[in-house]
């Protein structure tokens, strides 16, 4: 932290966003200077409300899954995996073999699309290029994966209550193999470019902390709190799905500074690459979709569902009066406690710096705002 | 790790008359409490060298149409273990206190269920406009009998 020079500075207020290239969506802070040093951070956020919650009061089960996808579309997976752990939780659906893998293949494959998105848009705010040009070219390999199995690139309607839409095609195993034998190289490359990189290194390390108290005191979840030293990881901690089956490992930080955070998620990479390899050797045959009645009527009955995805810690709490709709569903994202924590950790550093933190949380606003 | 018996235990102990043990699934410990006692209680779950439960997940409002429940997921980040509190308030004009002095992050999460429920947060930083437009006017919209903005009720699917 550094202090103003004494006499000769005057308060002023900054409206940085919501149109901001290193807002990541359209999030407002309203900070309050002192020369380049940041007094006070507000950050205002809504812009991205969609009502989400109040509409899938008034859809049913099956149709509320392509709405979610929207909830946040960088890892639509996730939502569709947290939506479908909970409804099949209240009506207790078991889940086929099959099905199972298939989720967390692509589940894994998404996390590794997201990180690479954080990664590239990162640099970006950085001033590094050429990252993202790396990034994106491995993420389209994933794209094509996620293209071939369900016809979407985005906002993929892949996983459904009791299993998933369709099985693979053909083609997908022996892309899918090559690209998890080349990926981890193609981080090397990516840690060959900024990992030891000195002006990364002058402009990451040390900068913006968000350490272990601040991460407890307001919920982080996900990289952020591990970046503080924090080993916490649904996935192993809370377990859902099948992921007492694979061996990965939890990469921490130390200090919770902008460098930890970005070298727990290139480490993520590793661990979801050799998640997606353990998983695709395994796969069984069978059915990729639990028998179930036409008509998705779960009964009487209340969950509260997590998961870990890349931003964190992801929840749905859906209250089931036995009908056809949800009678309420509330969404839980990592990003939203994420935002939240900006006021606390923004004073006292610089306009740069926090452009860099806040790249680093690696926040999505639609997650914010619903 | 305290089990689900060993929690309930706990908290019945030390508020005998105001919270007791609800069922919900098999996966989830619940509890049903006073909301009167809030701030006592969750000063209480997280300081406990048993519960050490200071990990908020997240706060649901839910309008249950007689009153707004209102539901915490808290979890312990040492032990593992996790804990649903569910408590009731009014549903017009519903008051209850805040406990952001306790749990820093549920601050946003009250602030967003006063908004869209209209429940008031007593001792509340920071009680202002939120996910909502800057003129709204049309009241808490995820009240189960809201109509607004050309709300259209979509008809029940397979009877």
């Amino acid at each position: 932290m550094r202090e103003p020079a004494a006499g000769y500075s005057e308060e002023f207020e900054v409206n940085m966003g919501p149109q901001h290239p290193s807002t990541h969506g359209v999030l407002r802070l309203l900070l309050r200077m002192d020369g380049e040093i940041i007094k006070n951070a507000e950050p205002h956020v809504g812009y991205l409300h969609r009502a989400i919650e109040k509409i899938c009061e008034n859809r049913t089960y099956p149709q509320c899954i392509p709405l979610l996808d929207r909830f946040e579309y960088v890892t639509s997976m996730s939502t569709e995996e947290v939506f479908c752990l909970a409804a099949e939780r209240i009506a207790a659906i078991e889940v086929p073999e099959r099905a199972e893998y298939l989720r967390i293949i692509m589940l894994e494959l998404d996390r590794i699309a997201s990180h690479l998105i954080f990664l590239g848009t990162f640099s970006l705010d950085l001033g590094a290029i050429t990252p993202f040009l790396y990034c994106i070219r491995e993420r389209e390999t994933i794209m094509d994966l996620f293209e071939m199995t369900c016809g979407q690139r985005l906002t993929y309607n892949y996983i459904r209550v009791g299993g998933v839409s369709q099985d693979i095609p053909e083609q997908f195993l022996p892309l899918a193999r090559k690209f998890v034998d080349t990926f981890q190289h193609r981080v090397d490359d990516y840690e060959a470019l900024l990992t030891e990189n000195p002006i990364f290194l002058a402009r990451t390390k040390n900068v913006g902390i968000v350490n272990k108290q601040v991460c407890l005191d307001y919920g982080a979840s996900g990289p952020v709190l591990r970046a503080a030293g924090v080993e916490w990881d649904l996935r192993r901690d809370d377990p859902y799905s099948i992921y007492d089956r694979f061996k990965f490992e939890i990469p921490t930080g130390t200090v919770g500074d902008v460098w930890d955070r970005y070298m727990v998620r290139v480490r993520e990479l590793r661990q979801s690459n050799e998640i997606v390899r353990q998983a695709l050797d395994q796969l069984p045959t069978g059915d990729i979709k639990a028998k179930m009645k036409p008509l998705f009527k779960p009964p009487v009955g209340e969950v509260y569902a997590r998961i870990e995805n890349s931003r964190g810690e992801m929840g749905c709490h859906i209250i089931s009066d036995g009908s056809t709709k949800p009678y309420r569903l509330k969404l839980r994202g990592g990003s939203f406690c994420h935002t939240q924590l900006i006021p606390e950790v923004a004073p006292g550093i610089m306009i740069a710096d926090l452009v860099a933190m806040f790249a680093s949380l690696d926040v999505i606003l639609p997650e914010v705002d619903r | 790790m305290a089990d689900s018996g060993t929690i309930i235990r706990l908290l019945v102990e030390k508020f005998p008359s105001q919270v007791e043990a609800i069922e919900l699934n098999p996966k989830q410990t619940a509890v049903q409490i006073d909301p009167r006692i809030v701030v006592a209680f969750f000063e209480f779950i997280k300081t406990h060298p048993d519960l050490k439960m200071a990990y908020l997940s997240s706060i649901s409002g839910v309008d249950m149409t007689t009153n707004i429940d209102i539901v915490y997921f808290l979890s312990s980040i040492e032990y593992k273990h996790k804990l649903t509190v569910r408590t009731k308030v009014n549903r017009k004009g519903g008051k209850i206190d805040t406990i952001s002095t306790v749990i820093k992050g549920a601050n946003w999460f009250e602030r967003e269920i006063w908004e869209l429920f209209g429940v008031e947060f007593l001792g509340h930083p920071n009680l202002t406009q939120f996910l909502l437009p800057d003129d709204w006017d049309e009241g808490p919209p995820m009240l189960r009998d809201w109509t607004g903005r050309n709300f259209v009720k979509m008809p029940e699917i397979g009877g």
